[in-house]
């Protein structure tokens, strides 16, 4: 039992750092352009929209 | 909803009478050049209405010459892509200094929309004799006055009102100002319409401030000045040490009794390692740091908001100015003390692109507040804590030689860039000194809550995050049954400290610095927290994990590691915000990545001469 909340915790912090560091909006940007080359532009607009509006500039202390 | 926008001069009082109006915390100073980006906010007055508020940047004029002041002229003339122009201004004037402010009032009136005019910082002209006949100010400019006091709120529902009344269709037309359009244009014509427009309207001019004066006499002067400075560098950084002490002493106390309390409920097991050694040790090991911060904070927020840090500006001019570096640069600089993120967004205000590169490209070399933690657990565990001269501490001098030693650095860096990448003459300073004032103690404690804030925030989630991803790393996968080393060999963190270890053994480190290294990258601070864990993870008792992490460090490290680590902080690019600021900053990661280099280069060096120097003396 103790060992599936630490992986929880685990997950949940990477999943935290995920989201700090912006990848996820970089993964968007390039899955977005990757289906606007393939002619999916309903499903690129909607994956770069779904992540533009949380972008947020780095900040510091 | 309709938007006005504050514009005025630098250091009028915006930004303060901005948080007035929308009860905003916008960083406020007592220098010119703290706004450099436009901030929205919306201000309410009971039932009558709200607007939406636009913070600028403040200019002299119309005419950019900085990237802060084209912000400033293209939300003006709604030029600026995906800005709505505002409706209309509140054109902010200080009232100390009426000549200067009212020349731009009058160059604003050419975008022919409505304006107020906030009389700020009537409170200290007032003081200073300025008698004001505000009426016939009015009927001069043509236009409403409202005396206010920004940092005291005075004025503000006045002001919200006038602009609802400035935004509704029917009374528009009665805040069109009169029509200067000869003036605007011709800078001799508006000086000679202001002369005019003031002749009429003051009573009673602004008393010269002898005590002021007399204060610059020193305060100013090549050699009492600069012993001035010293003086007052020397006793905040000891302060920071001494007056830290007990607060510190407590919050150790309570992270370990936390430590021992969690462990006792959660007995033994994996979810105790991760609470106990990941969590508390690791989040802990930078919050005991928290008094350091908010007192340094202090001390710089008093000296800021007296108006001294403007004269320091002035004083450091002429060592600026011998390397080729803009006097314009030392408030990018001052304010990369506290994080080099705003420092690099700062030096919008510098003009040419070679001086703003310059000063972009060494302004991550200033001592950010995320070294605190480092520095102060390093000289805690391998300085001793002794008096050396007139009661000033060792800790606390080498403390100050570290911010002294990145400022040097900092210019000599600068100096080779200029004569190498950014050829060019030398620039001149024009910059207004301030007013000096008795420090708000409500600005300054807003401004010391944003940044405890600020830290705790950090504390509780990246550094809490980080924490926890190195925890795993270190405990997993388990050592084998027969093992013969201590679990965190076997672990993944193990083998990639042993990996990076060939890399960094010359200049004094070994593999657990390495584990430290990586999570460093997206933090400086989170060294800290990651030595925590990856000792707390390897201590083979309890009374080894309970030991403070300066105590560990100082059994464990040879005097030549601490100061060789000491030295890489010095110069070390660890933080991946700001090469990201740099980049956004520069428009290309060309900037971001040589800065990367050239500070890892530079660290390099350092920690290899100032570890090999130690050993030969005998530190090893």
């Amino acid at each position: 039992m103790q060992e599936i909340v630490v992986y929880l915790i685990v997950v949940g912090a990477g999943l935290h750092l995920l989201k700090h560091s912006r990848l996820h909006l970089a993964v968007a940007k390039i899955g977005s352009e990757w289906l606007l080359k393939r002619g999916q532009v309903k499903w690129a607009f909607r994956l770069r929209e779904l992540f533009q509006t949380r972008s947020k500039r780095p900040d510091c202390h | 909803m309709s938007l006005v926008a504050l514009a005025g001069n630098p250091n009028c009082g915006k930004t303060a009478l901005f948080n007035a109006m929308t009860g905003g915390r916008q960083k406020v100073g007592n220098y010119p050049g703290v706004t450099v980006e436009r901030k929205e906010g919306v201000a309410n007055l009971d039932n009558r209405g709200s607007i939406r508020v636009l913070d600028l940047p403040g200019t002299y004029s119309l005419s950019p010459r900085t990237p802060d002041e084209e912000v400033t002229h293209d939300v003006l003339f709604g030029k600026l892509a995906g800005e709505e122009a505002p409706q209309a201004i509140v054109a902010v004037a200080d009232a100390t200094n009426l000549e200067r402010s009212l020349g731009f009032v009058i160059e604003l009136t050419q975008l022919k929309k409505p304006i107020v005019l906030a009389l700020n910082m009537m409170d200290l002209a007032e003081k200073r004799g300025l008698k004001l006949d505000l009426k016939a100010l009015e009927r001069e400019l043509g236009m409403k006055v409202i005396p206010t006091v920004a940092v005291d709120g005075q004025g503000r529902e006045d002001l919200i009102e006038r602009s609802l009344e400035m935004l509704s269709q029917v009374d528009r037309s009665t805040f069109i100002p009169h029509d200067f359009s000869e003036e605007a244009k011709d800078v001799h014509a508006r000086f000679k319409r202001v002369d005019t427009i003031l002749k009429a309207s003051i009573q009673k001019q602004v008393a010269r401030s002898v005590i002021s004066e007399k204060i610059d006499h020193i305060v100013l002067h090549p050699f009492w000045g600069s012993l001035v400075l010293l003086v007052v560098l020397a006793l905040v950084f000891q302060a920071v040490f001494t007056w830290s002490a007990t607060p510190t002493e407590w919050i150790e106390g309570g992270v370990a009794w936390l430590g021992t309390q969690v462990g006792l409920f959660l007995g033994d097991g994996v979810l105790k390692s991760l609470v106990v050694d990941g969590i508390i040790a690791g989040v802990g090991g930078v919050v005991v740091f928290l008094p350091q911060i908010i007192l340094l904070f202090l001390f710089v927020l008093l000296l800021e908001d007296s108006g001294y840090m403007a004269r320091a500006a002035f004083l450091m001019d002429r060592v600026m100015g011998s390397v080729g570096l803009h006097g314009r640069a030392f408030i990018p600089l001052l304010s990369s003390f506290a994080c080099a993120i705003p420092g690099v967004m700062a030096t919008r205000t510098i003009e040419n692109r070679r001086d703003r590169l310059t000063t972009i490209l060494v302004a991550p070399l200033m001592t950010c507040s995320a070294r605190l933690p480092v520095y102060s657990l390093l000289i805690a565990a391998f300085i001793p804590n002794k008096s050396v001269f007139l009661g000033l501490g060792l800790q606390g001098l080498v403390l100050l030689s570290l911010y002294v030693f990145a400022v040097v650095t900092a210019l000599a860096v600068a100096y080779v860039f200029k004569r190498t990448l950014f050829k060019g003459e030398k620039p001149i300073l024009l910059l207004e000194l301030p007013t000096y004032k008795i420090p708000s103690w409500k600005s300054v404690l807003l401004g010391l809550r944003e940044r405890a804030g600020l830290f705790i925030k950090r504390a509780g989630t990246v550094i809490l995050s980080i924490t926890v991803i190195l925890w795993f790393l270190s405990s997993y996968p388990k050592a084998p049954v027969n093992a013969t080393q201590p679990a965190i060999d076997y672990s993944y963190a193990g083998k990639i400290g042993h990996a990076i270890e060939p890399l960094i053994q010359p200049i004094g480190f070994d593999w657990r610095v390495g584990i430290a290294f990586i999570p460093g990258f997206a933090a400086r601070e989170v060294m800290v927290s990651a030595l925590a864990t990856v000792y707390a993870v390897e201590g083979k008792d309890e009374e080894a994990t309970a030991q403070s992490l300066g105590d560990t460090l100082a059994k464990n490290w040879s005097l030549a590691t601490g100061l060789s680590l000491l030295a890489w902080y010095i110069l070390a690019p660890q933080c991946l915000s700001t090469l990201a600021v740099v980049r956004r900053e520069t428009n290309s990661w060309k900037w971001a990545l040589f800065m990367l280099v050239y500070m890892t280069a530079l660290a390099y060096l350092l920690s290899f001469v100032v570890y090999r120097v130690t050993i030969a003396l005998g530190g090893g």
